[in-house]
């Protein structure tokens, strides 16, 4: 009976033996008032020199052994406590089920000839944790900025080019946000960021600025549908607000002022006889039929900055840290 | 008890001003195995001591009648983890923009009772006066205050670093060579249906930028990068000043050279010597 109880002490002594620690070569454990998806804590490798097993918790147990063969000890691991630290800790940030407001200033990136600048607002609302709604808005009229290219190129090369002038424009998005992590500052500061792709459809209101024939041209606001997809980037200063940066091509069906100038002057909407001597309405300068030329797809690539606040404020995480 | 009043004032002053000022370091409230943990253990140092090379192809931005892309190389030794100095080659060729090509296909030609113009080209001949980048070096510093890592999809964990770089920017740059027009009339060097030669000539500026660098293992990563050298040159190969921006002299020379930025993406795959990185402890 005494051979038995020491062979079972024996065999404790044994599960409590540590192994040689097998840690991840690039085990980390960062504490960042809040951790992140990836923060790790791996005690791979069966235990560390402290005893990674069950013996600790057991008590200490003799060193000596016996000869003789002992059973297989089942130890009942129910009452012990939960680990306390997990392998994948909270996000710093929950999205899920948060809105985020979102004002932004926008530039165009890819027109030499006029640059789009816009004052925003988007408001998103995420179903999940990494999928959201959302819609924006984007004011341009008085904003835009054309370069000296539209000097410089009628002038030196006889071309004109026809430009455009946003009013505004309003869009819905899809968001998914595939990408998370956190970064240091000098190995000092650790700030959370992530990276999402977006797509959707909304309107420009735009309308061709008159190069053409300026004297006489002028045209309305009309609504182009465009398509827009799009990856932007977000760093979280708080839980609650973050840097917002985003690039998003809006495509469309520009309509683009007539580069012919019709060839007759009346103004005579009744004239329908072109071999007088004003010529007719049809063929008209003035006629805002003639206008209008082709309509050109286009790519208005833009860059938005701004400043994202989620609320509500504060969120429970679902399971303690 | 004056006195010890006094005293007692004296010493909550010196005790006041004695006082650390406000704390401006997070206090982590840590118990356990994790009081007085650094921040980061067991850090993997990709870039102190240790030599990037990086193959590249860079593809110029926002051009208005000519795109380039080159190929080329950097190379970098990192001194610190967050500092490292570096330079970087590329050469390569260019293409016309939709502009250029429109004002290719039109050509002076086309417009009645003209056949020749100093500025605008006969058709199919704007390749003889567009400026063009043919290569391009730079010499800079970069510091690299973030590094961290990322998950994507959350199944694959990279390790990440962001840096900022500025240096000196060498570019040689091939241009429309000098033409005098301002007799008004052709010339030696006023040809009336010929081109002069193109010139070729370095131009230097400054080049800054910042980029991102995702490392896949110890030794191997993914480079991306936006690179500024602005500098003047005639992209156009046309005669754009005279005594003023508006009254030309019909000579096509340096005063007709613009200020560009010259920006440009550059994507690279980054190798690292010695191939094992250390690790903090």
């Amino acid at each position: 009976m005494m051979k038995r109880w020491f062979g079972l002490l024996g065999l404790a002594a044994l599960w409590g033996w540590s192994a040689p620690a097998w840690g991840q070569d690039e085990m980390t454990f960062e504490d960042t008032g809040g951790g992140g998806d990836e923060m790790t804590f791996d005690d791979s490798g069966g235990g560390g020199e402290a005893g990674g097993g069950l013996a600790g918790l057991l008590g200490p147990a003799p060193t000596t052994t016996t000869e003789e063969p002992v059973e297989e000890a089942v130890i009942d691991t129910s009452a012990l406590p939960e680990p306390e630290i997990w392998a994948v800790q909270q996000s710093y940030v929950l999205r899920d089920g948060r809105f985020e407001l979102t004002p932004t200033y926008g530039i165009s990136l890819n027109d030499p000839f006029v640059t789009h600048n816009a004052f925003g607002l988007k408001l998103g609302w995420y179903i999940t944790e990494v999928l959201g709604i959302g819609a924006s808005f984007q004011w341009y009229q008085g904003l835009d900025a054309e370069s000296e290219d539209n000097f410089h190129i009628p002038r030196s090369f006889r071309l004109v080019v026809p430009i455009n002038e946003y009013q505004l424009g309003a869009n819905l998005h899809f968001s998914y946000v595939p990408i998370y992590g956190k970064l240091t500052i000098f190995n000092e500061w650790i700030f959370h960021w992530d990276c999402f792709i977006e797509g959707g459809v909304g309107f420009l209101y735009t309308r061709p600025i008159p190069v053409v024939d300026p004297e006489v041209r002028t045209f309305d606001f009309g609504i182009r549908v465009a398509a827009n997809i799009g990856i932007g980037g977000r760093i979280f200063i708080t839980k609650f607000v973050a840097i917002y940066v985003q690039y998003l091509d809006f495509m469309y069906m520009e309509k683009l002022e007539n580069l012919a100038i019709a060839p007759f002057e009346t103004t005579d909407r009744n004239d329908h006889d072109c071999n007088d001597t004003n010529g007719c309405w049809e063929q008209s300068r003035y006629n805002d039929s003639t206008w209008l030329g082709e309509s050109k797809f286009t790519n208005d690539m833009m860059l938005f900055v701004g400043a994202s606040i989620f609320f509500p404020f504060t969120f429970d995480y679902e399971y303690p840290k | 008890m004056k006195t010890k009043i006094v005293l007692l004032v004296v010493l909550a002053s010196l005790g006041f001003s004695a006082a650390p000022p406000t704390a401006r370091a997070q206090e982590i409230q840590l118990e356990g195995p994790l009081a007085g943990a650094p921040a980061v253990r067991r850090m993997v140092l990709y870039r102190e001591g240790r030599f990037f090379l990086t193959p590249t192809v860079t593809f110029t931005i926002l051009d208005t009648y000519r795109r380039h892309m080159l190929f080329g190389a950097k190379a970098e030794y990192n001194i610190l983890d967050w500092l490292s100095a570096g330079i970087y080659f590329g050469g390569g060729f260019g293409w016309r923009t939709g502009i250029a090509d429109q004002i290719n296909d039109l050509g002076i030609d086309d417009v009645p009772g003209q056949n020749y113009d100093l500025n605008f080209p006969r058709r199919g001949q704007v390749d003889q006066q567009l400026g063009q980048l043919q290569w391009l070096g730079a010499v800079e510093g970069r510091v690299i205050p973030l590094r961290g890592k990322f998950s994507l999809f959350g199944k694959l964990f990279l390790a990440m670093d962001v840096y900022v770089n500025l240096g000196v920017g060498i570019a040689g740059v091939k241009e429309r060579g000098v033409t005098d027009c301002s007799a008004q009339m052709p010339g030696p060097s006023c040809p009336d249906d010929t081109y002069l030669p193109m010139e070729t000539r370095v131009a230097v500026g400054p080049s800054f930028g910042g980029g991102v660098t995702v490392y896949f293992n110890d030794w191997i990563g993914l480079n991306l990068e936006y690179r500024s050298t602005p500098f003047t040159w005639n992209q156009s190969g046309t005669d754009e000043y005279g005594e003023s921006e508006v009254v030309l002299d019909r000579r096509i020379d340096e005063n007709d050279r613009f200020l560009a930025w010259n920006q440009m993406m550059t994507i690279g795959c980054t190798f690292v010597f010695p191939f094992t990185a250390e690790r903090t402890n």
